[in-house]
């Protein structure tokens, strides 16, 4: 028999951190919903999803605000930043809804 | 929206069937779990005029994944991976079955590997001073970790050398190097891959090629497709950039096996035609790697450069070529965005020369005769749209676009066989359109590696 010992050749992982994802809220009454939209230019029908979205939550939640993707950067280069995580906090968001087809 | 959760903030993303792994993976790049509150909908959800109601169906899931959803990830520890053990009957039929386990675990290309052995990979580390447990980053999509051992196990799964270690060491660093962005050339559709060019001495002592078959393959030079796919392998193995998961390219291609790795015929480079490390800021004689990105490439044929007329339309041939498939230079223009690489063997570039054009005239020219008619390019209108506003900067409304802001950042590299006849043209890819460049380091021991390489490939081929 001939045994061969080799490296598994993926690296190696670093901890990763599950309690670094946000708590969730239990309820969206009267919280702040932002949209972040990766589609440059309205691709992707982004404008036909967050409106409907937007009324479905609307209809559950009557004291829901939306705050809609078009009054946030957009587009792969526009979100990808360190910094989103400050511009959406900036404008008040409870909580964000991505898309749209990543 | 990693950042975003790392913010406070819970998040929901809408995502398209297939990109689910994606996902999960930029949030495990953020040093969240792999794992996200999402909901996949099929593709044609996304299209013009299309039926809403998956969208319409899933809203409860929407608001439990803001409200209650909880991550499934559990902590984990840096950990590094343990050694396979494959066992046969005898040498074959255990590198038979090595291979097999590879490809089950998806480490492997379809190719055959040869078994990374500590020995082997203890040879390999011998081609650099650096320890081995050095870390040079984390390779995107999946961010682990990658370490000069790392390397050396992909070198020896290649058939790598230790003379090849310091190029793919630099290689990485400017894979690496923010400016090229590399999760989007991981992760895209397109189907790109890293092309990489290297200067100084080391092209000829390590034998990679800058003449005839320069892009592969060459059994007299062989380090190009070891250390490109060396660099692949670590691309798919520690990145993650798995078909389907972690890299989306609709079409992969054979470049992909090897990437393109090259030396520039410096050689061949007529008076006052500088190397690309010159033009990039580097020392005359050092060794340097520089890394673009392709996604396509064309043989231009026909080149020559004899007399001034047949010279000109060599050059409009290129032009043409460059400004007939832009791709999506126009995405991220900036400053320093280079649209792809140009190849000339030395006989055009010879020719060129004799006829009084400069490297600098010969990248203006193209430059100028590459650019896209206003009326071709708002004719396009999704390409047009992730332009309009960026070129409102750099041209007049109604002038045509150029492929780059300034003529300096078309690459051309001397490279190929030695007479005329064709020139090469590689546009590059998604991902950032800006170049990155590394300088080479040398062990100790350079000297003794090249005489070992002699005793075992025999002298060096002339340039």
């Amino acid at each position: 028999m001939v045994k061969l010992e080799v490296f598994d050749p993926s690296g190696f992982a670093e901890s990763t951190e599950p309690s670094l994802y946000a708590p969730r809220l239990g309820d969206l009454n009267g919280k702040t919903v932002g949209e972040i939209s990766n589609g440059e230019h309205g691709g992707w029908e982004v404008n036909r999803t967050f409106a409907l979205i937007r009324e479905s939550l609307k209809k559950r939640f009557p004291d829901i605000k939306i705050i809609p993707f078009t009054e946030f950067p957009s587009g792969v280069a526009g979100i990808d930043v360190d910094n989103i995580g400050d511009i959406v906090a900036a404008k008040g968001c409870d909580v964000v809804i991505g898309g749209n087809a990543a | 929206m990693g950042r975003i959760e790392k913010k406070g903030i819970p998040t929901f993303s809408i995502t398209r069937k297939g990109f689910t792994g994606m996902v999960s993976f930029g949030f495990l790049a953020m040093g969240l779990g792999l794992d996200a509150a999402q909901h996949e909908y099929p593709l044609e959800m996304f299209l013009p005029g299309s039926d809403l109601s998956p969208l319409e169906a899933s809203i409860d899931e929407i608001i439990a994944g803001l409200t209650t959803w909880q991550p499934h990830a559990k902590k984990r520890l840096k950990q590094e991976p343990a050694k396979v053990t494959i066992e046969g009957n005898d040498y074959f039929d255990a590198l038979a079955k090595l291979n097999t386990t590879f490809l089950k675990n998806k480490w492997g290309d379809g190719l055959p590997v040869l078994p990374a052995t500590e020995d082997q990979v203890k040879w390999i580390l011998t081609g650099t001073d650096l320890r081995k447990d050095t870390i040079i980053g984390k390779i995107p999509p999946l961010n682990r970790i990658v370490t000069v051992e790392a390397l050396a196990v992909c070198l020896a799964m290649t058939g790598g050398r230790p003379e090849y270690l310091p190029v793919l060491i630099a290689t990485m660093k400017a894979f690496l190097n923010p400016q090229l962005r590399a999760v989007t050339l991981q992760t895209t559709t397109c189907s790109v891959y890293p092309v990489i060019i290297v200067n100084g001495p080391i092209s000829q002592q390590i034998r990679l090629n800058s003449g005839y078959g320069c892009l592969g393959p060459d059994p007299a030079h062989p380090a190009g497709a070891s250390i490109g796919r060396a660099l692949r392998l670590a691309q798919q193995d520690i990145g993650g950039a798995i078909p389907g998961s972690g890299t989306m390219a609709l079409f992969g291609g054979p470049a992909r096996y090897t990437n393109i790795v090259f030396a520039e015929d410096e050689a061949g480079l007529p008076p006052g035609w500088r190397p690309l490390s010159v033009e990039r800021g580097f020392a005359a004689g050092a060794n340097v790697v520089t890394v673009h990105s392709a996604a396509t490439t064309s043989n231009v044929n026909t080149a020559r450069s004899s007399t001034e007329k047949v010279a000109v339309e060599t050059l409009n041939r290129l032009a043409r070529i460059m400004a007939g498939n832009y791709g999506n230079i126009f995405g991220d223009f900036n400053d320093n965005s280079s649209p792809g690489v140009a190849l000339m063997p030395r006989g055009i570039a010879e020719g060129l020369a004799e006829l009084g054009w400069t490297k600098e005239k010969v990248k203006a020219y193209l430059w100028e005769h590459s650019k896209v008619p206003y009326d071709v390019i708002s004719s396009d209108s999704v390409i047009f749209a992730t332009g309009e506003e960026t070129f409102k900067s750099y041209v007049k409304v109604g002038d045509p676009w150029p492929l780059a802001a300034d003529p300096k950042n078309i690459i051309i590299v001397v490279a190929g066989g030695e007479q005329s006849g064709h020139c090469y043209w590689m546009r590059y890819g998604p991902g950032p359109k800006n170049p990155t460049s590394a300088e080479i380091q040398l062990p100790r021991n350079w000297a003794a590696l090249l005489q070992k390489a002699e005793e075992d490939f025999g002298p060096v081929p002339a340039k």
